[in-house]
């Protein structure tokens, strides 16, 4: 204990008579020290884990057993058959019912259902004799991406009898050729924007406290009187979050390629060098928030609603960043997320690296964005009362 | 007693005006955001470049296929006459998607023959690319159930509530929730640990004042904060600005949602009481937060994820506050049919409320 104590009073006079990186790494140990004592290391790795198993697993584009009452009102081998379209399929939960179309809706507005097919009285008659027939179609458009996908499921359904049991006639088919992603696999897909969005969220709220708590406490004065520059200062906060954080970069990497099966036919060096800028970025934002409030509270509900919510919005995973307007469209241009993702993107799935202009493009913003960021840290942190 | 209470009320909200950037970013959360997510963000095909190959020269067919692509759902049509250089250009992101048709297309079709079309597609552009494959999809099941020889298959489709499929009603309530669940979280749980933290848990051990009440009137204040918050953006920009209608009970609507901010100022209540610090207050709201929002449907329905988590969605609040908040916007679902959500969010609101009270209580 003595011997501690000796040593840190000895390291204490070094600092202030020593060069100045013997003060930095001083600053540096006691940031350790302090994330040792606070016991956040172990969420600070648990977290992007069990975020990156919940987005990998808990997003899916699929939509699969869609409730549908089809009311048929024919009843004759023809209608039968249509009606064969929706069963033995993952896409549909059919079910015929013997009701009026009316109370079927109903079952919609009261979210009993999803889907309706109406079948009407005279539809063998009318496909026999080559007349028009219609087949109603009601589906519940509450949530836009669902009522899409539904159409499109609807539509091949209904085409497919068309092409098997009713006519000869023309039959097209397509073939999807996903480039990049050749199954179409929803993980595939969302990881890479996963593993953005945590390295936004998780080190951004693990900074934003750093320089806040110590005005709380107080403790700021130390820096205001000690010979500490602020650029050392700023450092001195910087280094050890970027550190313990890091590993977070390639935990989330190694994730990705053994747990979901990514593949990664990009540039490790594009990935190392735009995650260490994106991840600077990311401890900066928790820097600016911690230079800006004056309470803790202040700072992390600050940092939620800079981080949290745009993050989700400007990642791409549950709204496409490419068809954005108005104002979002800027948003997501200023707001640095959407440069890392498209980045990681081809790390993962693409592959050009370092010869596609676009990437090199890309990694030059996120440079510039860092430089910003650390800049209006630096203008703005005060070293005087 | 009534007196303690709104005098801790007042104390809680003096706090929260005090830091006039919170004030701000609460407006920004209520209002301002969702007025751009709702005005800016798409959930279909957007801006897409596409590029056709039609390996004949003039076919009619395609010609009448290519009629389909128009704006906004596509900015650009190319024409190619190679191959590769489809590819090549997909992968300079000068077009997202390629469609290839085979030279014997026309006859193939009219003789009612089965012919392929190749359809190639970025899909490094995550959900735009699903969108976009959705539309071709539907486009080319169109075709041809719109090209049938003899009479035709008119399909008359409806979508209930919202015939164009516009995002912006349900992007603006999306958001609108996600800044309910977001603020009330965190708001809460700050409320407590400041005190913690900054050790004036003494004082309030001091004051003859009924711990359950001091707690109590600590909630009550965020939670009408975020009413206020609710209020405001409903009647800007929902009402006001997007004039979005509330088909169902406006009523039962502000109902469901003040014992949903109290279900989530439980969650905050939890969060507080296992927290040693305000760091790790963020960071549990970060880990709790993201999977209320991904699990709550909404995005994919719920019964279309796997089992496990279609069972543990039903510990979520998000997921009865998400339905019901969209049956009564969109559907106009009465309220008999919606009772087994009500009584969810009602029993989740009161174990974790219940939990949180006594947590937080032993701590005095």
């Amino acid at each position: 204990m003595i011997n501690v104590h000796s040593k840190r009073k000895e390291n204490f006079q070094k600092s202030i008579s020593c060069p100045k990186f013997k003060r930095l790494s001083g600053l540096i140990q006691k940031e350790f020290i302090e994330y040792l004592k606070d016991k956040v290391l172990f969420l600070v790795y648990t977290l992007p884990i069990a975020l990156i198993l919940v987005i990998g697993y808990g997003i899916n584009f699929d939509t699969e057993h869609i409730r549908t009452i089809i009311v048929n009102q024919d009843k004759t081998p023809v209608s039968y058959k249509l009606e064969q379209n929706f069963y033995n399929t993952k896409y549909f939960d059919s079910e015929t019912l013997d009701i009026g179309l009316n109370k079927a809706l109903n079952y919609i507005k009261s979210n009993k259902t999803d889907l309706v097919i109406a079948i009407p009285s005279s539809f063998e008659k009318n496909i026999v004799k080559g007349d028009d027939v219609h087949i109603g179609v009601y589906m519940d458009g509450t949530y836009p991406t669902i009522c899409k996908t539904m159409d499109g499921y609807v539509s091949s359904a209904i085409r497919q009898f068309v092409g098997d049991e009713v006519y000869i006639s023309p039959y097209l088919l397509y073939e999807p050729r996903n480039l990049f992603n050749q199954s179409m696999k929803t993980s595939w897909a969302v990881i890479p924007g996963a593993i953005a969005l945590i390295i936004l969220l998780v080190p951004a709220m693990f900074s934003a406290l750093m320089i806040v708590k110590e005005k709380e406490h107080g403790t700021v004065f130390n820096f205001f009187s000690s010979p500490l520059t602020k650029i050392e200062f700023m450092l001195g906060k910087i280094i050890p979050s970027f550190v313990v954080n890091i590993v977070t970069v390639y935990l989330l990497l190694l994730l990705g390629i053994f747990l979901f099966g990514l593949p990664f036919r990009g540039s490790f060096v594009v990935y190392t060098i735009s995650s260490i800028f994106f991840l600077l970025i990311s401890i900066g934002i928790g820097l600016l928030v911690s230079v800006i409030t004056e309470s803790q509270v202040a700072a992390i509900i600050l940092t939620a609603i800079v981080t949290i919510i745009p993050g989700i919005l400007y990642a791409g995973l549950v709204s496409p960043i490419d068809a954005m307007e108005g104002i979002a469209y800027y948003i997501a241009r200023v707001y640095p997320i959407m440069y890392y993702v498209k980045i990681m993107y081809d790390c993962f799935l693409v592959g050009d690296g370092f010869s596609s202009h676009v990437n090199i493009t890309y990694i030059f913003i996120l440079s510039i964005f860092t430089f910003v960021i650390y800049f209006i840290n630096y203008l703005l942190l005060r070293k005087k009362i | 007693m009534i007196n303690q209470f709104l005098i801790i009320l007042k104390k809680e909200w003096l706090d929260l005006f005090r830091s006039k950037g919170l004030i701000f970013f609460v407006f920004y959360l209520f209002v301002i955001n969702i007025y751009i997510a709702g005005e800016g963000i798409n959930i279909d095909a957007r801006g897409v470049n596409i590029g056709i190959l039609d390996e004949k020269g003039n076919s009619v067919y395609v010609t009448k296929i290519v009629t389909h692509f128009h704006p906004p759902e596509f900015k650009k049509i190319y024409f190619y006459s190679d191959r590769n250089k489809i590819y090549e250009d997909i992968k300079n992101k000068k077009i997202m998607v390629g469609l290839i048709f085979p030279k014997d297309f026309d006859r193939f079709f009219s003789d009612g023959k089965q012919v392929k079309v190749q359809l190639l597609l970025d899909t490094t552009v995550a959900t735009l690319s699903y969108y976009t494959y959705t539309y071709l999809v539907n486009v080319i099941n169109n075709f041809q159930i719109e090209n049938i020889q003899k009479g035709s298959i008119i399909v008359d489709k409806h979508r209930l509530f919202n015939q164009n499929s516009s995002a912006k009603p349900y992007i603006s309530l999306r958001e609108l929730i996600s800044a309910i669940t977001l603020l009330s979280m965190i708001l809460t749980a700050s409320v407590f640990v400041r005190e913690k933290d900054q050790d004036t848990w003494d004082f309030m051990l001091l004051a003859p004042v009924n711990s359950y009440l001091i707690i109590l009137s600590k909630i009550i204040s965020q939670v009408l904060v975020i009413m206020v918050g609710f209020f405001l953006s409903i009647g800007v920009v929902l009402f006001g600005i997007f004039q979005i209608p509330v088909r169902g009970s406006f009523t039962a609507f502000i109902i469901v949602t003040f014992l949903y901010s109290i279900a989530t100022c439980g969650i905050g209540l939890f969060i507080a009481s296992i927290s040693k610090n305000i760091t790790q207050v963020g960071l549990l709201t970060i880990f709790i937060l993201i999977p209320l929002n991904f699990f709550s449907g909404g995005t994919s329905p719920i019964y279309s994820k796997p089992a496990i988590i279609q069972f543990v969605s039903y510990l979520s609040p998000l997921r009865y506050y998400t339905e019901t908040a969209y049956n009564l916007v969109f559907r106009g679902t009465e309220i008999k049919y919606m009772l087994d959500d009500f009584l969810g969010i009602f029993i989740i609101a009161s174990i974790l409320f219940i939990y949180g009270v006594r947590k937080i209580g032993r701590l005095f």
